[in-house]
């Protein structure tokens, strides 16, 4: 703990009462602490804290010499934020400890303010907590991917046709925030099914920097309790539709066919939907609809929105790409819990996230345990950041929780 | 070919406007998607006019929507004559009409590809930037030109011009130049409109595109110095224009036989065209392998580099043909199928 010496210390700011009275002459005592105080850092995320101070400097530099990028930027304020708690953190601990050994000093004098001393300690305390958490919510790295817009795709789960009719449910629920935030969307591509106002699939993309942070946790199975539209006898059913949050990585790209080029030869085939025949100007169909199949990976994407097949391709490739992206990320979070305590919780995890109640009017999410009794004003958008701030509290308090579990 | 009862009980049962696009779109999956796009036309068509005033009733919409099913599943009009237009490129659109041919995937796919190399790989168009940092360098002698031009033969909508404008941006203080050529009054009329609506696609990139009346077996473009042809001459055989097999029926009734009917003849004007204008390099819409290989034996001489480029159908689609003494086009053997 010896680094703490460098720092300044804040007499007069962060100490309030007699203390520039009390200590004029006092020096540097050694820290005291005890691990379990919860207004002190563990050792191993001080450690951590400090590491990221000294990597700011670096990315700082790199920031003014290669010109300005979102995501670095991001890294940047979070790092600044790591620093500053940091550097009040260091203030404050060895203040804390001179209070300590004066309040159990027996000079006649420090006898006197024993009282305001405790007083003191007390304040001093709770101040260094709040530093804490928030050194700690710094801490936790930002999503490689949270500066990005997003793609959200939905499909239906289990419950047939009302599933499928949920699905488009939720897209709009979405639209409509969108709408709402005046944030610029596209609907990429729809599938409907035949008689009821349902998809078999819907891709959404969301095309503000950070809308993937936004819509991080929306990932998962979103459960519904209604009586469906198509239920004769008025009984309620449960059906569920899944949601995929998808970077989107190619956002503002003018050149339509850069993504396309990003793939090496042969990585990707193209399969023209109904190419038969001798095509060209014998024949004048529309058929545009577009499959890519990335080889190595198996994943596929079709694409029929638009009537021209250069737009579904391209449109295609864009999925393809963030899917990938997704798919990357998402092993290499894996590998690097298998290699971590087992104690860490995931907070990716894609099982029953939420339930949408309809005769209740409710809406709980099964993660932070929290419920709304306000299930229109969700689904249409008005109060869906309500829950997305609960969410998203949740998310962080996970991963701070893992912060403290690493081994 | 009938189709299959179960197919139309299923459209039935979904919407009459579905079953009635099935007689020409044949799959419930595509008439899914027409009656999308037909539908969006028509609120799109009706929100404007809703917006000038003019009342439209609900009854109206609906009308108008069943009407076009009806048009299109069982007297084949091509939808993009319907709804009056074709999206080309990455953001123009291109106006149809009757009398003039409906631009083509194919087309806009190599259209696209050999834009795009010539952008990527042509050296006045990669030249520009290191002229740029660096005025004293020697760019090679076939890109000393300060205006890349293109001559787009048969143009028929203008669809390829229009694209090769949209996607050659000459580097700053250059310009590209487009001139397209249609025997067909119609055409050129349809062509200009076009260039007036997607002018804003590459006017500010100091791209120019003109259209002009003339018949390319009496054209001279001797002292043009264009720098590629492009074409998409008509090239449909008797034989396979009068096969249901090759041409749909849609095709034939409600596409311009002029558009159509053609083949070698046309090519070989093309290439006796590029070298009376001494022009480096040619790249033309073919029907298929068969007619490939008749061009590269008898239209293109020893003094070109000669090859065919497929479609994503995998079927051989462009004649692609540069000369052999000319480095600045020698990447387009990267185009060529291997
Ligand atoms: C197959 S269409 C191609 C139209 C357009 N380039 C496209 O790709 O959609 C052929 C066009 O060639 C035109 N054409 C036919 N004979 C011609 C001739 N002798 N000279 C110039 N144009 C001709 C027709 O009017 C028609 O517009």
């Amino acid at each position: 703990m010896r680094i703490f010496r460098a720092v300044v210390r804040p007499w007069a700011a962060p100490v309030r009462k007699h203390c520039g009275r009390l200590f004029p002459a006092m020096r540097w005592f050694n820290t005291v602490q005890g691990g379990a105080i919860d207004y002190a850092l563990h050792p191993k995320l001080l450690a951590k804290a400090q590491s990221l101070r000294a990597e700011r400097d670096k990315l700082s530099k790199s920031l003014t010499d290669d010109g300005y990028d979102p995501a670095k930027a991001l890294e940047q304020s979070r790092l600044d934020r790591v620093a500053s708690n940091l550097a009040r953190y260091e203030q404050f601990l060895p203040t804390l400890d001179d209070l300590h050994k004066l309040s159990v000093s027996e000079d006649p004098e420090a006898l006197e303010l024993r009282q305001d001393v405790l007083e003191e300690i007390e304040d001093i305390k709770q101040q260094l907590h709040d530093i804490t958490i928030r050194i700690k919510n710094a801490l936790i790295s930002t999503h490689p991917f949270a500066s990005y817009p997003c793609i959200l795709e939905f499909r239906p789960g289990i419950g047939g046709t009302e599933a499928a009719i949920f699905a488009k449910d939720l897209m709009n629920m979405y639209v409509s925030y969108c709408t709402l935030k005046k944030w610029r969307y596209s609907i990429l591509n729809v599938n409907e099914i035949s008689g009821a106002d349902g998809i078999t699939e819907g891709i959404l993309s969301i095309d503000e920097s950070g809308a993937y942070e936004r819509f991080r946790f929306e990932g998962g199975v979103h459960r519904v309790q209604r009586i469906p539209a198509t239920e004769s006898k008025g009984r309620v059913h449960t059906s569920a539709a899944a949601i995929v949050v998808l970077p989107q990585l190619d956002g503002g790209n003018e050149d339509s066919s850069d993504v396309e080029r990003s793939f090496a030869p042969g990585e990707v085939r193209i399969d023209i939907m109904r190419a038969r025949g001798a095509g060209g100007q014998h024949v004048n169909t529309t058929e545009s609809a577009v499959r890519l199949t990335h080889i190595p990976t198996g994943i596929t994407v079709s694409m029929q929105d638009s009537r021209s097949q250069h737009k579904n391709k391209a449109k295609a490739y864009m999925i393809l790409r963030a899917r990938l992206a997704e798919k990357e990320h998402a092993e290499k979070v894996a590998n690097e819990r298998q290699s971590r305590s087992s104690q860490v919780t995931s907070t990716d995890r894609s099982d029953k996230v939420r339930t949408y109640n309809y005769s209740q009017n409710r809406v709980t999410d099964h993660r932070c345990g929290f419920t709304m009794y306000d299930l229109d004003g969700c689904m249409d958008g008005t109060s869906l950041q309500t829950l997305l701030d609960k969410v998203a509290e949740w998310a962080q308090e996970e991963e701070v929780k893992n912060l403290e579990n690493v081994e | 070919m009938r189709l299959p009862q179960a197919i139309l009980t299923r459209a039935w049962r979904e919407s009459a406007n579905l079953a009635q696009l099935l007689p020409e779109v044949r799959t419930i999956e595509s008439a899914r998607s027409e009656l999308r796009w037909i539908t969006e036309y028509v609120h799109e068509k009706m929100t404007d006019r809703a917006s000038k005033g003019i009342k439209v009733s609900e009854g109206d919409l609906q009308n108008k929507i069943s009407h076009l099913c009806y048009l299109r599943g069982q007297k084949g009009f091509p939808l993009q004559y319907l709804l009056g237009s074709q999206p080309f490129g990455d953001s123009l659109e291109i106006k149809c009409r009757r009398g003039v041919l409906i631009p083509r995937w194919e087309t806009e796919e190599w259209g696209i590809k050999v834009a795009q190399a010539i952008r990527r790989s042509h050296p006045f168009f990669t030249a520009g930037a290191q002229e740029d940092l660096d005025p004293g360098t020697d760019i090679p002698s076939e890109a000393t030109g300060h205006t890349f031009k293109v001559l787009d033969l048969c143009t028929g909508t203008g669809c390829l011009a229009l694209l090769f404008a949209e996607q050659l941006r000459a580097p700053t203080v250059k310009s590209v130049y487009v001139e397209g050529v249609d025997i067909s009054q119609n055409a050129v009329d349809l062509a200009r409109r076009n260039r007036s609506i997607n002018v804003g696609q590459f006017e500010q990139y100091g791209t120019s595109v003109v259209f002009t009346r003339a018949d390319m077996f009496a054209l001279d473009v001797a002292s043009d110095h264009f720098d590629i042809i492009i074409a998409n001459p008509p090239y449909v055989s008797e034989e396979h224009y009068y096969s249901c097999r090759h041409t749909t029926r849609s095709v034939r009734r409600f596409e311009p036989k002029q558009a159509l009917l053609g083949g070698i003849d046309f090519y070989r004007r093309i290439f006796q065209l590029a070298r009376e204008g001494a022009v480096p390099a040619v790249v033309c819409e073919v029907a298929d392998q068969e007619q490939l290989q008749e061009i590269v034996d008898e239209c293109i001489d020893d003094g070109w580099d000669a090859g065919g480029m497929s479609d994503s159908a995998g079927v051989a689609r462009t004649v692609i043909a540069w000369r052999k003494e000319l480095s600045a086009w020698s990447w387009m053997k990267q185009l060529i199928d291997s």
